[in-house]
């Protein structure tokens, strides 16, 4: 397995640290002990499923939606709670 | 001011406020312009609500006077009639020019230019009507940054997030330079993002001693 390089560097976790062990323990059938890895990374990943989907159906709704999802406040959010997620993890060791 | 409607699930644009009158806009068909941060109904921008009351309760005159960009003198294309297409004389006018409203007798702009339309006159039309969202904002590569922040490089990625929130940012305010700029930037980032990570990999593996 690869080593995060941030982690490599500085010893912390960084917002996607985990991935990798979380994908491993999916696909081995283990969909608790993948999330547990990093509690963030599904969420992230249902959120770009959903903007990549969305502009598919080109319905008025889907639109919105979608402008709603990738505006600034959006990104603002986003990025927030990557921050967040990334000082709370180190924190208390998720 | 141009604005932009939704014709058959597609955006189309730019177009007066003359212009959306002659298409028929209804008070709650969808409507974006420039500086907006989304589309909203027509009813909720002055400019187009005084326009359409005025179309619908004396159709004769036209809401010239409200519109302050010149109606390039088009119409939709008629398949009934084609030939009624008057003159598309875009690049000629001031915006501070009343042509089309220069004789009162006439209801709609230019019907004395009447003439066939010529093969580029049709081909802008075409190129106009069914429109590609021609200005709408540009990528801000949001899901892009997200994706590289998790994956690749942490600290790119979340320049890239920003960049992205700045170019949606930039664009709302009407700004499309700036958010072209930081649209760039965001593309940037993420593509050095994604190849300081693909070069960490054998950095590691030479360090670690594989």
């Amino acid at each position: 397995m690869l080593r995060c390089p941030f982690k490599w560097v500085t010893g912390l976790d960084c917002p996607g640290c985990g991935s990798q062990r979380a994908i491993r323990a999916f696909f081995a059938g283990d969909p608790g002990e993948a999330w547990s890895y990093n509690l963030l990374l599904p969420f992230l990943l249902l959120y770009l499923l959903v903007i990549t989907l969305l502009p598919l159906c080109g319905h008025g709704i889907a639109r919105r939606i979608h402008a709603a999802l990738t505006s600034a406040s959006a990104a603002w959010i986003l990025l927030g709670v990557v921050i967040f997620w990334t000082i709370i993890r180190n924190l208390i060791n998720v | 001011m141009q604005y932009w409607t939704i014709i058959d699930d597609r955006h189309a644009g730019p177009f007066s406020v003359a212009e959306l009158m002659e298409m028929g806009i209804k008070p709650d068909s969808p409507i974006w312009g420039s500086g907006m941060p989304d589309w909203v109904e027509a009813a909720e921008i002055e400019e187009i609500k005084i326009a359409i009351r005025r179309r619908d309760n004396i159709p004769v005159t036209k809401p010239v006077e409200s519109s302050p960009t010149p109606q390039p003198v088009m119409q939709q294309p008629q398949p009934a009639q084609p030939i009624s297409q008057p003159v598309p004389q875009p690049q000629m006018q001031q915006p501070q020019m009343q042509q089309p409203q220069m004789q009162p007798v006439a209801p709609k702009p230019g019907p004395m230019y009447q003439q066939p339309a010529s093969p580029m006159q049709q081909q802008w039309e075409w190129q106009r009507q069914p429109c590609v969202p021609t200005e709408p904002c540009p990528p801000s590569y949001l899901g892009w940054s997200i994706a590289v922040t998790l994956v690749c490089c942490q600290i790119l990625g979340i320049v890239a997030i920003i960049f992205s929130a700045q170019t949606k940012q930039a664009y709302s305010r009407g700004d499309l330079d700036k958010a072209k700029k930081m649209s760039d930037r965001a593309q940037w980032m993420i593509i050095l993002s994604i190849v300081l990570g693909l070069l960490c990999m054998p950095l590691q593996m030479a360090f670690m001693g594989i």
